[in-house]
């Protein structure tokens, strides 16, 4: 079994931090051979671009209002995804939303995936009483559905960024760390572990270095599918005018925007939904190529 | 005539991207009316291929034949609604490990009931909403027939509390009485054939002798004969009327199982033999030889013995012959058909310990080096 | 372990959740910047009125006894007054949970029935088109947030038939048929991402049990196939999507909510949202609470029917 993840010292494979790489070999194969990991990927990276390059690549100031066509909302050859009521261009305006809603999930996703992964990992190698606390502590945190902890911090503090990714990041925390204890649990028994606590490496050093690369395949899957999820977190949020400031074009708040305006101006409330779901469709699609390309098993989606 | 009569089978699973494996390649196996016959060899040898390829359950693969008659009547030729009256029906099946091998979810009372419904003399529903309202909605009626009927072969395969153990689900039984419960399951349709596949190994020697007797004894009262898959040549010398050797997808020896334990033919069998007590049954670990199996991909051309085998010459790369060593004993051995004496076979005594290789595993799977293991 | 004590101690655990969620926002809302007798009176009210507020209030009297009110009140089920209506909060929530809870149900319905099915063709016709039609469907549900499939219903179906009102609810008590007519639309838009996940769990869990020893065990037995799946494969394949489905309540409340809002149905998740807008601070720390209290013990619930379905819990062994 020890070889399966690559013993201590047990062989000579090439390694990247810990990680072998030959388990990677699988997952090139995969991605260039996998229309799903394609499309995913290539969605993904036409956002993420678009995003980074909004201010070069946007015909438009996002906060420029057009008067003669302000209360007019259109279609035009000259603004192709339309205008809102404010007469902003709205391709523009989802452009630089992009930012938001790429940025706000995935800072909150990793916010989430440090403190839990490194609740999981001392909770699932330290195992009895600290096991027992820090995993009470998890089911705490997981009684309160991320909308309420959203909804609290609104309350509390009033609206912006960092409230929307500390709220998602909560929320998301007892996420990894179940799934960090779990490969923990069972890799802590593997040969190349004890080996290492008989030469007398050190616990951090054990768990950072011998216990984490080896769990690192399903972290990578969850990862990959709470981006997805944060992203359709943080739309609701601004949806509902409880996220980002309003005046933030995020792609959830456009939507919200439109919903008024539904009658004379579908687009407002359908093209940016359009942007929300291709791209979350393609970090789900890329996610399941790496679960494929991994072979991790287990849950097609704990939220 | 023999009850079931398997000519030159042979079985190969294609594989994406790869050479196919051809797993089983030119095996005869008869079964007699009324015997226990035992078919023998190492894991990965193709013992349980062949005996799955009885019940026309290797999905994916290619069988091929020159003959696969069972009561006279050619299985392959058979629709798949046909092959369901013969499987638990005419052919019983045991499986190694009952744990999985059953249901978790329900009781084992009803496994063995439902196989009475579908094939027994009961006249009972058993079409799909039949079964699902009695799962789910009524739970089976303790006075139907076929639930006292399976009470019935719980008892008949010596279960103590035949009518408590049918309530119960099959976590909460030992691994012995599961594998008796197996059986009661595979008699559920009266059958003339079981097919009992490593049904000893997951088991404790002393649990292993019970189900060995109780097969002994299912064969001898019920008129029932058995095709035994086993790795164990002490089950078999225990167990069996006559025997099939198997090595690496190929017969290599036939005989009753007096013939074969007293006047081996075959090297592989001969060193097979060499470390079992006389008579005796051994646990789990028979002996060793020198090497390991070849994979099926990578077998030598003639014999695919002939690599381990300390006889070997060159007349064993061509194909397997067919040598008649006495009434109902044979082998496909060169030795026999290309020389005038085949001679004693040496076995090195003390290779095995050399090498440090076990040739023959138990269930543990492909033979492997023995891992060193401290602390 | 006993599965009355296996009961007790999962409710104590359930019950000590909910109570450190009630502490916690007893303390959130005390760190609320602003003097909530302010709130209530406005900007200009004068020193006594506040002083008499905040008595009434008891945010005279030291931490540890509003504390100690605090966790009384909720025990008695109430939940304080709403500071613009005066009303009940406990009342408040009442009046507004029945859309809601409507949305929720017949949505997590519609999931389950599109759902189950969907995963079971997909993992028996496993790489055929039905395969591919269902997964491709389930993948674009999960990537929809629900409030946008509100929009574009609302858009289509809505204006398409005018029979499936877009706006507003209608009770039950109005009969089964209007209501179903009403709730339909908010409730599929709910019910189609939960949909492609379960669609997802059903067709990797009936996968591995396909290839179970006890489904080879089942047609050695020479039983049909449709006997051998459904009643041999089904079961087994449905016991860890249910304790996923139970999860997945988290989920189903954020799609509630926004779907709420875009339908203009007056219930659960628009009072909540309202009450943020108006710092409505008693409305939403009781939201907050009754929502905490129904999420844990919906997965209580959840746990308990996996028990019942799963013999080998139910019957010890592995506990």
């Amino acid at each position: 079994m020890g070889a399966d993840y690559g013993g201590y010292g047990s062989d000579d494979t090439t390694r990247l931090f810990g990680v072998r790489l030959d388990r990677f070999d699988r997952l090139r194969e995969t991605l260039t051979g996998d229309y799903k990991a394609t499309f995913g990927l290539t969605t993904v990276i036409l956002f993420v671009l678009a995003a980074i390059f909004a201010p070069e690549l946007a015909p438009f100031d996002p906060m420029a209002q057009e008067y003669a066509i302000m209360q007019a909302p259109s279609l035009s050859s000259a603004h192709p995804f339309g205008t809102d009521s404010f007469g902003r261009d709205l391709l523009s305006r989802m452009m630089y939303g992009a930012r938001i809603s790429l940025g706000v999930s995935l800072v909150a996703v990793t916010i989430g995936a440090v403190v839990g992964i490194g609740l999981g990992l001392v909770a699932g190698y330290f195992g009895g009483v600290v096991d027992d606390a820090l995993m009470r502590f998890v089911d705490v945190l997981w009684a309160f559905p991320w909308l309420l902890i959203a909804i609290m911090l609104v309350a509390v503090f009033g609206q912006g960024v960092w409230n929307v990714i500390a709220a998602i990041a909560f929320a998301y925390i007892d996420d990894f760390a179940r799934l960090a204890r779990g490969e923990v649990l069972s890799i802590r028994e593997e040969e190349f572990v004890l080996a290492a606590k008989n030469i007398g490496l050190s616990d951090t050093r054990i768990m950072i270095e011998e216990v984490l690369p080896n769990a690192v395949a399903p972290l990578i899957v969850q990862f990959t599918v709470l981006v997805a999820r944060a992203m359709l977190a943080e739309s609701t949020l601004s949806f509902l005018g409880i996220g980002v400031k309003p005046t933030t074009p995020t792609w959830g708040a456009l939507l919200g925007q439109g919903r008024s305006l539904i009658g004379q101006a579908w687009w407002i409330s359908i093209i940016p939904g359009i942007a929300i779901v291709v791209t979350v469709l393609g970090i789900n699609l890329f996610g399941d190529a790496l679960r494929d390309a991994f072979d991790v098993r287990g849950e097609e989606g704990s939220p | 005539m023999s009850l079931l009569d398997v000519e030159n089978l042979r079985v190969t699973f294609p594989v994406d991207g790869g050479p196919d494996v051809r797993a089983v390649d030119g095996v005869d196996i008869a079964v007699e009316p009324g015997e226990i016959h035992g078919l023998v060899g190492e894991s990965g040898s193709g013992k349980s291929v062949t005996a799955r390829s009885v019940m026309r359950l290797l999905d994916g693969a290619v069988v091929e034949a020159d003959r696969f008659d069972y009561r006279g009547e050619d299985l392959y030729a058979k629709s798949e609604a046909e092959m369901r009256t013969i499987r638990g029906d005419d052919i019983g099946m045991v499986f190694q490990d009952s744990m999985s091998a059953l249901n978790p979810v329900m009781t084992v009372g009803e496994q063995i009931a439902e196989v009475v419904r579908h094939h027994g003399d009961v006249d009972e529903s058993a079409g799909l909403l039949s079964e699902l309202r009695r799962k789910y909605v009524t739970g089976t009626s303790e006075t139907a027939p076929s639930w006292r009927r399976a009470v019935e072969l719980l008892e008949t395969v010596g279960i103590a509390d035949p009518a408590d153990v049918a309530t119960t689900y099959p976590h909460q039984l030992s691994g012995g009485q599961r594998q008796r419960v197996m059986i009661a399951q595979a008699l559920g349709g009266d059958p003339s054939l079981i097919i009992a596949d490593e049904p000893t190994t997951a088991l404790d020697v002393t649990v292993e002798a019970g189900i060995l007797d109780e097969l002994r004894r299912l064969c001898d009262e019920m008129d029932v004969s058995i095709l035994l898959i086993t790795h164990d040549l002490g089950v078999v010398a225990e167990t069996c009327d006559s025997v099939t050797v198997m090595y690496s997808g190929s017969v290599m020896e036939r005989a009753s199982t007096e013939q074969l334990f007293q006047h081996p033919a075959h090297p592989y069998t001969k060193g097979l033999l060499r470390s079992v007590p006389e008579g005796g049954a051994t646990d789990g670990e028979l002996t060793t030889i020198p090497g390991s199996a070849p994979e099926p991909t990578e077998r030598p051309d003639g014999c695919p013995f002939r690599d381990r085998c300390p006889a070997a010459f060159e007349a064993c790369a061509d194909p397997l012959p067919e040598h008649v060593v006495d009434a109902g004993h044979a082998t496909r051995c060169h030795l026999y058909t290309e020389r005038d004496d085949p001679g004693e076979v040496a076995w090195d005594a003390d290779a095995d310990i050399d090498a440090g290789v076990t040739a023959v595993t138990d269930d543990s799977g492909e033979p492997s080096p023995t891992e060193v293991t401290d602390g | 372990m006993g599965i009355q004590r296996y009961v007790a101690k999962r409710t104590l655990q359930a019950l000590l959740v909910v109570y450190v969620v009630a502490t916690t926002v007893f303390v959130a809302v005390r760190s609320i910047p602003g003097d909530p007798a302010r709130l209530i009176l406005g900007g200009d009210a004068d020193a006594d009125a506040i002083a008499a507020v905040r008595a009434e209030l008891g945010l005279d009297q030291p931490m540890y006894v509003q504390y100690a009110r605090w966790m009384g009140d909720l025990v008695r089920g109430d939940l304080g007054e709403s500071i613009f209506t005066g009303e009940p909060v406990a009342s408040r929530i009442i009046g507004a949970a029945e859309p809601t809870l409507s949305i929720g149900l017949v949505g997590i319905s519609i999931a389950i029935l599109i759902a189950i099915p969907a995963g079971i063709i997909s993992a028996t016709r496993r790489d055929q088109w039905e395969d591919y039609a269902a997964t491709g469907v389930a993948f674009l549900g999960i990537s929809m947030p629900s409030f946008w499939i509100g929009i574009v219903l609302l858009l289509t179906v809505g204006t398409a038939i005018p029979a499936i009102p877009s706006y507003g609810y209608t009770p039950i008590s109005e009969g089964i048929v209007p209501w179903l007519a009403n709730v339909i639309l908010p409730a599929t838009a709910v019910g189609l991402p939960y949909a492609g996940i379960i669609t997802r769990m059903t067709r990797s869990s009936m996968l591995e049990v396909l290839g179970e020893d006890y489904m080879q065990t089942a047609r050695a037995k020479g039983l049909p196939p449709r006997v051998i799946l459904f009643k041999h494969g089904l079961q087994n394949a449905l016991l860890p999507v249910v304790t996923v489905a139970g999860i997945l309540f988290a989920l189903l409340l954020g799609g509630i909510v926004a779907v709420e809002m875009v339908f203009g149905v007056q219930g659960f998740g628009r009072l909540l949202i309202r009450s943020i807008e108006r710092q409505d601070f008693p409305i939403v720390q009781g939201s907050v609470i009754v929502i905490s209290i129904i999420f844990v013990f919906m997965n209580l619930f959840v746990d308990l029917l996996y028990m019942s379905i799963n013999p080998k819990i139910k019957y010890g062994g592995e506990a």
